[in-house]
């Protein structure tokens, strides 16, 4: 799946009621009533979306081990317009048209303002995305989110079933079922579920998890 | 008389190499005598080692470099099973080749305000007792409701979020089950034993 291939519909939509886009037993990402939606097509399917609005992400970045559980959930709200590949069918049913006084109410002066922002993350996040430059291949079932948390960084999230793949800046999180890797800027944590490695990250003085 | 000067010279350098090829068998037979020497003296060495230390099999160096090479596959072999097993304590396994000392030891730097806070935290009995229920693994409010029926849910509430201030114990986002961390457990283990010390200290 090339990114060329991808491009954004013209159809805003928006959220019709509190939703959450993706939900396990280990992260929720959620986004409020009215945030703005806008479809990501390929080959006239509609492929994710992109969102504009209030929302948040809980991720329980924990690794449990016999000596103790390693790592702090993530928990941050999230106010800049970010990208979702996956789940179309279930997000699809909670949204409805935007109107204009929908835009305005998000600070966008017409629809063209909005297709621009999101123009602009889809690009950065296919074109420069260290991660996604050459191919993005989250595959149909599972989903993948890019959220931004500085202008040149993109936070990346994808799942599938229990498989959980997490990078931000300063926190990588690999789980699946009873099996995680987790790196922060305090500790790196291997756990097979049987054996677990946790020693301390660099430039840290205290094992402070 | 020239022609007897140049006979005798003839002569002196006939002398001169039968000499020198003389001192050269000499010296041949002299090596030849002190190798004998040698492998007699190892001989003899060798069954006065059988003597002292019973039968002694000289492996010579080859099997002795094959044993070092053995011995060094054996050592990356537990090299690489270390990193992948258990983990104990703060300071993490710390793996040493060679003839570097196994374990430093330096003075314990102590975190003083840090440190005071965690010693707060655990100076109470209730969140000892939350602990140690923590021990046996992830728990919900209710569950440990349940078990520490004598602390109201508020207490119960108040008391884990000062566990959860210092680190000792962290509460998922998504599930909401609290779960004892590995300073918990250290400090938990701590308690013990501090005062395993102290009662042993007091029967004395």
């Amino acid at each position: 799946m090339m990114w060329q291939n991808y491009h954004l519909d013209n159809a805003i939509s928006k959220a019709g009621e509190d939703t959450k886009l993706w939900q396990t037993e280990k992260g929720i990402v959620e986004i409020e009533k009215n945030t703005l939606a806008i479809p990501v097509i390929m080959n006239d399917q509609v492929k994710g979306y992109i969102f504009d609005g209030h929302g948040k992400l809980l991720l329980d970045t924990i690794v449990e081990t016999k000596e103790g559980a390693v790592g702090k959930p993530v928990e941050k709200e999230i106010h800049a317009p970010f990208v979702m590949l996956g789940n179309v069918e279930m997000t699809g049913r909670n949204l409805k048209p935007a109107s204009s006084e929908d835009l305005a109410e998000a600070s966008y002066a017409d629809r063209l303002g909005f297709m621009a922002k999101a123009e602009e993350l889809l690009d950065r996040f296919f074109k420069n995305g260290r991660i996604h430059s050459r191919r993005c291949s989250y595959g149909d079932e599972g989903i993948l989110f890019a959220f931004q948390n500085q202008p040149d960084n993109l936070d990346i999230l994808l799942a599938k079933d229990t498989k959980i793949v997490y990078k931000a800046m300063d926190t990588v999180f690999i789980s699946d079922k009873n099996r995680a890797v987790l790196k922060s800027c305090e500790v790196v944590c291997v756990s097979s579920g049987k054996s677990v490695v946790v020693k301390r990250a660099k430039g840290c003085s205290m094992l402070c998890c | 008389m020239h022609i007897e000067l140049k006979t005798t010279n003839v002569e002196l350098w006939r002398l001169k190499i039968e000499l020198s090829e003389d001192i050269k068998e000499e010296m041949k037979k002299l090596k030849e005598e002190m190798a004998g020497l040698k492998e007699q003296l190892g001989e003899m060495l060798e069954k006065e080692r059988e003597r002292r230390h019973g039968i002694h099999i000289d492996v010579g160096n080859h099997v002795h470099d094959y044993v070092e090479d053995v011995m060094e596959g054996v050592a990356e072999g537990i090299h690489g099973e270390l990193e992948k097993c258990i983990f104990i304590g703060p300071r993490g396994v710390k793996i040493t080749r060679g003839e570097q000392s196994f374990r430093e030891e330096k003075e314990t730097q102590v975190n003083f305000p840090k440190a005071a806070e965690a010693m707060s935290a655990l100076g109470q009995e209730h969140r000892l007792r939350i602990l140690k229920e923590l021990m046996s693994g992830g728990k919900y409010i209710n569950e440990l409701q349940e078990k520490l029926s004598e602390i109201t849910t508020s207490t119960l509430s108040s008391h884990l979020k000062v566990l959860e201030e210092v680190g000792l114990v962290v509460q998922e986002k998504v599930r909401g089950r609290y779960l004892i961390t590995m300073p918990g457990r250290v400090a938990y283990k701590m308690a013990g034993r501090v005062t395993r010390f102290i009662e042993g200290g007091n029967r004395e």
